[in-house]
């Protein structure tokens, strides 16, 4: 009995051996940013205890768990032993934005090396849903070498990150959800047209599909029309006004069919979206915008004026709407296209005004200004994006206040009236998208002229608002 | 990827990245005999985060796995979690009886350390006593005690 007692224990030893080495062991370096209340960061812990903190971050304003993790004081680097409290569920009100920061992110931060003059960055250009995970897309430049990459996460605490495979620069643009399950991503690679193709992001293959392309500012969008995938660039042809486009059947193979900008010399183009029957697309040409649309799948596109009451005025996004369409963007004095700052970390000083505005229309091609004010009003605004769900538009926005960049909110039922309100959180999303219990924002953790360049995009920011059920 | 050293010189990371392989399965094996499986991996990954942390200190230390073992002795002490749970992931298939887990459980904290240092990881009397900070023949004692125990709650099965 005794040998068998023992026998019994040492199986017993390698099953407790098995369980407690069944998470994730072993010391990693990183980050995770709580905000509001607090951010927290670190230096080296455990990874089990940095996967711990990012998903007691993510369960408290998911609202799926409790948190129970206690460490971490303030914005300073902390030790050990120090301690804050986690904001729970019941203290994180619906309709809060929380940052959340993510671990693959934080591991590509490479101290001392952006001081050389190397600015490392991290740059998102796509957030969308892909089935029950969110995917992203974007480059990261480090050590000079900008390369494209993708994001995946299933429940925002814990993210991956690959690089999409591709000889020398390379930056993604675009990605859509194919219905068979491939996904489908779409970029540049210098002077050529890159889609990158397949099921699992660690395994995608890259395929050039047009070498010389000579795009003026990268590409626009991908977008799905019915049975057709058609790739957008994102300005005409300086020479004329040929807009480069590449179509597909399958997503595998593409053809270039330009169409054509009527008087759009020159012209730039935002991300084009879809209705069914038209294209609508945010158009520039210098500081003067207004709204592209297409009638025939994008061969031929004409350009349509948004009213406003400054000086100029440009949309940075097109929505459809259960009534027509819907375009966000601002209108500015002339002296306001851009705002002086120090790039020590000063204060911003404004130059000139710049409002947030939409603008409504039924058809596409008239439109009718709306205003976006809020209590929360500086000089100096600007969209981060917008996205729309069951419940109406949620978007974000910079606001210039005393010196600071601010981060507000937007909502608006309809696209007719906003309200404007502060989020309690700084930085600079530039993608937002709608999930089934929320919404999700990616982009820079710090408004990129206010800090030095060496800290700017070192991470990937998450922010996510929970929306009621 | 170029991974970050933001503490400590290469040297150093380096030398830790060794003792780590030879100690956390030691402070880890013995915080599970501790707190169970899922508290006693998480309390190990705490005192072996803080022993980076304070590596020129550690380094120096005749017992640092014993030193860290208290670490995540007490970095759980706050955890409101009264008894161990030694029987999660259970299936019949493991090759020990049921029961054995559960009487495990049962035994006292000094009592189930020694026995599944000793019996179910095959450390030495002496490398336990050194670990939990008890003499040999203390360690000793709590082995007999609860061997005796565990074949008095599982004799009509094992």
């Amino acid at each position: 009995m005794s040998n068998d007692l023992l026998d019994q224990l040492r199986r017993y030893g390698s099953h407790l051996d098995e369980l407690s080495q069944s998470v994730p062991t072993g010391l990693t370096d990183g980050a995770v940013f709580v905000e509001p209340p607090v951010t927290v960061a670190t230096r080296r812990v455990s990874r089990r205890q940095m996967l711990a903190w990012t998903a007691a971050a993510a369960a408290a304003v998911a609202g799926v768990g409790t948190v129970r993790w206690v460490r971490g004081e303030t914005e300073a680097e902390l030790g050990f032993g120090d301690s804050v409290r986690f904001v729970g569920p019941e203290d994180t009100p619906v309709g809060t934005w929380v940052r959340l920061g993510t671990e693959s992110e934080a591991l590509s931060v490479v101290p001392g090396r952006a001081a050389s003059g190397m600015h490392n960055s991290l740059g998102v250009s796509r957030l969308e849903v892909w089935g029950d995970r969110l995917v992203a897309v974007g480059s990261q430049t480090l050590d000079g070498e900008t390369t494209a990459q993708v994001w995946v996460t299933g429940d925002l605490s814990r993210w991956e990150r690959w690089t999409l495979p591709m000889t020398g620069w390379s930056v993604a643009s675009d990605v859509v959800a194919l219905d068979d399950g491939r996904l489908l991503i779409v970029g540049t690679s210098r002077d050529s047209v890159v889609v990158w193709t397949g099921e699992v992001p660690s395994r995608m293959s890259g395929q050039i599909i047009d070498r010389s392309a000579v795009l003026l500012s990268g590409v626009a969008g991908l977008v799905r029309l019915d049975d057709e995938l058609v790739i957008f660039a994102g300005a005409t042809e300086s020479t004329g006004g040929s807009l480069p486009t590449w179509r597909s059947a399958d997503g595998t193979s593409w053809a270039r069919a330009d169409g054509i900008v009527i008087g759009g010399r020159g012209v730039g183009l935002g991300r084009p979206v879809w209705d069914g029957s038209a294209l609508l697309a945010p158009s520039f040409r210098g500081a003067r915008g207004g709204i592209a649309r297409s009638a025939d799948r994008g061969r031929t596109w004409t350009l349509h004026d948004l009213p406003h009451d400054l000086d100029a005025a440009g949309a940075d996004a097109v929505a459809i709407t259960p009534n027509g369409y819907l375009a966000i963007g601002d209108e500015r004095t002339s002296e306001s296209a851009a705002s002086s700052s120090s790039s020590t970390g000063g204060n911003l000083v404004p130059v000139g005004t710049s409002r947030l505005t939409a603008w409504t229309s039924i058809d596409g091609m008239t439109w009718t200004r709306v205003s976006v004010r809020g209590e929360p009003t500086g000089n100096f605004q600007g969209w981060m994006g917008v996205a729309s769900a069951g419940t109406g538009f949620v978007g974000l926005a910079n606001d210039l206040r005393d010196g600071q960049m601010q981060l507000v909110e937007t909502t608006s039922q309809d696209g007719s009236t906003w309200k404007v309100s502060d989020v309690g959180s700084t930085g600079t999303p530039n993608v937002i998208v709608a999930v089934r219990n929320g919404f999700v924002a990616m982009g820079a953790p710090a408004y990129p002229g206010a800090v030095s360049p060496s800290d700017v995009y070192r991470n990937v920011g998450v922010w996510f608002r929970r929306t009621e059920s | 990827m170029t991974e970050i050293e933001p503490s400590g010189s290469s040297a150093e990371v380096v030398a830790f990245d060794h003792f780590y392989a030879r100690v956390e399965p030691l402070v880890r094996r013995a915080l599970v005999a501790s707190l169970g499986p899922t508290s006693g991996a998480e309390a190990a990954a705490t005192a072996m985060a803080y022993g980076f942390e304070h590596w020129q200190r550690i380094a120096l230390m005749e017992n640092p796995a014993g030193y860290l073992y208290r670490v995540g002795r007490n970095a759980a002490r706050d955890r409101r979690k009264p008894l161990p749970d030694m029987v999660i992931g259970m299936d019949p298939d493991r090759g020990f009886e049921p029961e054995l887990p559960r009487a495990v459980e049962r035994l006292s904290e000094s009592q189930r350390q020694a026995v599944l240092l000793v019996h179910a990881w095959g450390y030495s009397l002496s490398e336990a006593a050194d670990l939990l900070g008890v003499s040999i023949s203390t360690l000793r004692n709590h082995l007999d005690r609860g061997m005796k125990r565990l074949r008095r709650d599982l004799g009509a099965n094992s």
